[in-house]
C-alpha cells in the first residue's frame, strides 16, 4: 500500500533498457545508493535479477514495510522498477522488483572538474 | 485474474495459515489495539461509577446513565467496524502484489467503508451473536439454579451450528466489498461464489469451525457441567487461540476463498 508520501511518486515507470553499466556524478543520487540498506537491496537485486518484496525481506531480515519503503525510494530516484507481476499457486499478487543497470559506478571529483576556457 | 484449479477445504486453511504467520505482527497489533481500547474503556466507565458513588456518595443519575449506555453501543460499533477492518488488511495481502500489509492501513479501510462494515458485521456477527444468546439463556439460570445438561449442550450446539451456517453464508461478502466497493454488489457476489462452490465454502468453514470454535464448545461444556478446573483452563486456552489466531484467519481465509474461487465479477476499485 503506498504511502502519502508516494501517492505523488510515479511508480510505475519502466526504463527503456537494462543498461550495463550506471555512473553516478551527483553526490545527492550516490548518497541514496551508499545507504546500506538500499546498496543491499540493489546488490540483491542484480544478483537475482527479479525479486519479491517478500523474497527481499527474507534475505535481508528486515521487515517488508521497511524494504517497501528502500524500494519506493529507489524507484522515485529511477535505480529500481517494476519488472513483473505473477500469482502464487493460493492467487496471492506478487510483484517483482528489478534495477535498471547491472552495475552501479559512483564517480564525485571533489573540486567539480574545471570548465576549459 | 489467473484462476486455479478447484481446491480441499484444507487448502484454504494451510494456505491462509501460511499468510497469517508471514504477516501476524499487524494482525497482533489490531487485536491488541482493540483489547487495549476495550479496557480503557472499562476503566473509564467502572471509574465514573466510582466518583459518582465513592466521592459524590450518592447513585448515578439517569441521564448520565443514559449517556453512558449510548456511548457504549457506540464504543461497541466503533470496535466492531475496527475488527471488520482485519479484512481489508488480508485483502492487502492477497491483492496489493506486496504480499504484507500494515496496521496503519485499517484505518485507511475505516474510513473508507466503516458504515458498510458496521452493516455486514451486525448481519454475520450480531444475528449468530443474537440467536446464541437467545439459545443460552439456559445456561445462564444454569449458572444460577439446577440445569438439564443435556438440554443445555443441545442448545449449545444448535447455537454453533447456526453460527456455523451463517458465516458459510456471508462471510464473503467482506472481501467482496473490500475489493470492489459497493455493499449491494458484494451481497451478490458472495451469493455467486456460493452458487459455484458451496460445497468448497461450507467444507472450509466446517474445517474452521472445529479447528477453532469446537474446542471451546467441548471445554467450555465440560468446565460447566464437571466443575473440573483443567476444562476451565483449557477453555480459556482456546478462547485465547481463536481471538489471537482464529480472528484474523477467518478474514484471510474469506479473502483467499473470494480470490480463489471463480465467478462472475464486477469491477474491482484500483
Amino acid at each position: 500500500m503506498p504511502s502519502k508520501k508516494n501517492d505523488r511518486i510515479e511508480l510505475n515507470w519502466k526504463p527503456e533498457k537494462i543498461e550495463e553499466l550506471m555512473t553516478i556524478k551527483s553526490p545527492d543520487e550516490a548518497i541514496i545508493l551508499l545507504h546500506e540498506d538500499k546498496k543491499q537491496i540493489i546488490e540483491l537485486l542484480i544478483s537475482n535479477n527479479a525479486m519479491t518484496i517478500q523474497q527481499l525481506s527474507k534475505a535481508t531480515h528486515k521487515n517488508p514495510g521497511t524494504i517497501k519503503r528502500h524500494l519506493n525510494d529507489l524507484i522515485e530516484h529511477r535505480y529500481v522498477y517494476k519488472s513483473g507481476q505473477k500469482q502464487s499457486e493460493y492467487n496471492v499478487k506478487m510483484k517483482f522488483y528489478s534495477c535498471v543497470a547491472k552495475e552501479f559506478k559512483i564517480d564525485i571529483r571533489i573540486p567539480k572538474e574545471k570548465k576549459m576556457n | 485474474m489467473k484462476q486455479h484449479s478447484p481446491r480441499r477445504p484444507f487448502d484454504d486453511i494451510k494456505y491462509s495459515s501460511q499468510l497469517l504467520i508471514r504477516n501476524y505482527i499487524p494482525f497482533l497489533k489490531m487485536q491488541l489495539f482493540a483489547i487495549i481500547l476495550t479496557l480503557i474503556t472499562f476503566f473509564i466507565i467502572i471509574g465514573i461509577g466510582f466518583v459518582f458513588r465513592v466521592l459524590f456518595r450518592q447513585e448515578i443519575s439517569e441521564p448520565i446513565r443514559y449517556i453512558m449506555r449510548v456511548f457504549i453501543i457506540i464504543f461497541g460499533g466503533f470496535i466492531t467496524v475496527f475488527l471488520s477492518t482485519t479484512n481489508g488488511l488480508a485483502v492487502d495481502i492477497f491483492d496489493s502484489g506486496d504480499e504484507f500489509t500494515e496496521f496503519r492501513n485499517a484505518f485507511k479501510y475505516f474510513g473508507k467503508y466503516w458504515w458498510q462494515y458496521l452493516i455486514i458485521s451486525i448481519i454475520v456477527f450480531g444475528f449468530p451473536n443474537a440467536f446464541q444468546g437467545i439459545i443460552s439463556e439456559p445456561r445462564i439460570r444454569g449458572l444460577i439454579q439446577d440445569i438439564q445438561w443435556d438440554k443445555f449442550m443441545f442448545y449449545e450446539a444448535i447455537g454453533l451450528i447456526f453460527s456455523y451456517v451463517w458465516y458459510s453464508l456471508f462471510m464473503c461478502v467482506y472481501p467482496s466489498l473490500t475489493v470492489q466497493g459497493n455493499l449491494k454488489h458484494a451481497f451478490v457476489e458472495n451469493f455467486r461464489i456460493l452458487k459455484v462452490d458451496a460445497k468448497r465454502v461450507f467444507g472450509t468453514w466446517a474445517l474452521f469451525f472445529l479447528l477453532f470454535h469446537l474446542p471451546i464448545y467441548v471445554f467450555g461444556s465440560l468446565s460447566l457441567i464437571l466443575h473440573v478446573p483443567p476444562f476451565g483452563i483449557f477453555w480459556i486456552f482456546f478462547t485465547l487461540v481463536n481471538l489471537f489466531l482464529g480472528t484474523p484467519l477467518q478474514y484471510l481465509v474469506a479473502t483467499g476463498m473470494y480470490f480463489n474461487i471463480k465467478f462472475e465479477r464486477f469491477e474491482s476499485i484500483e
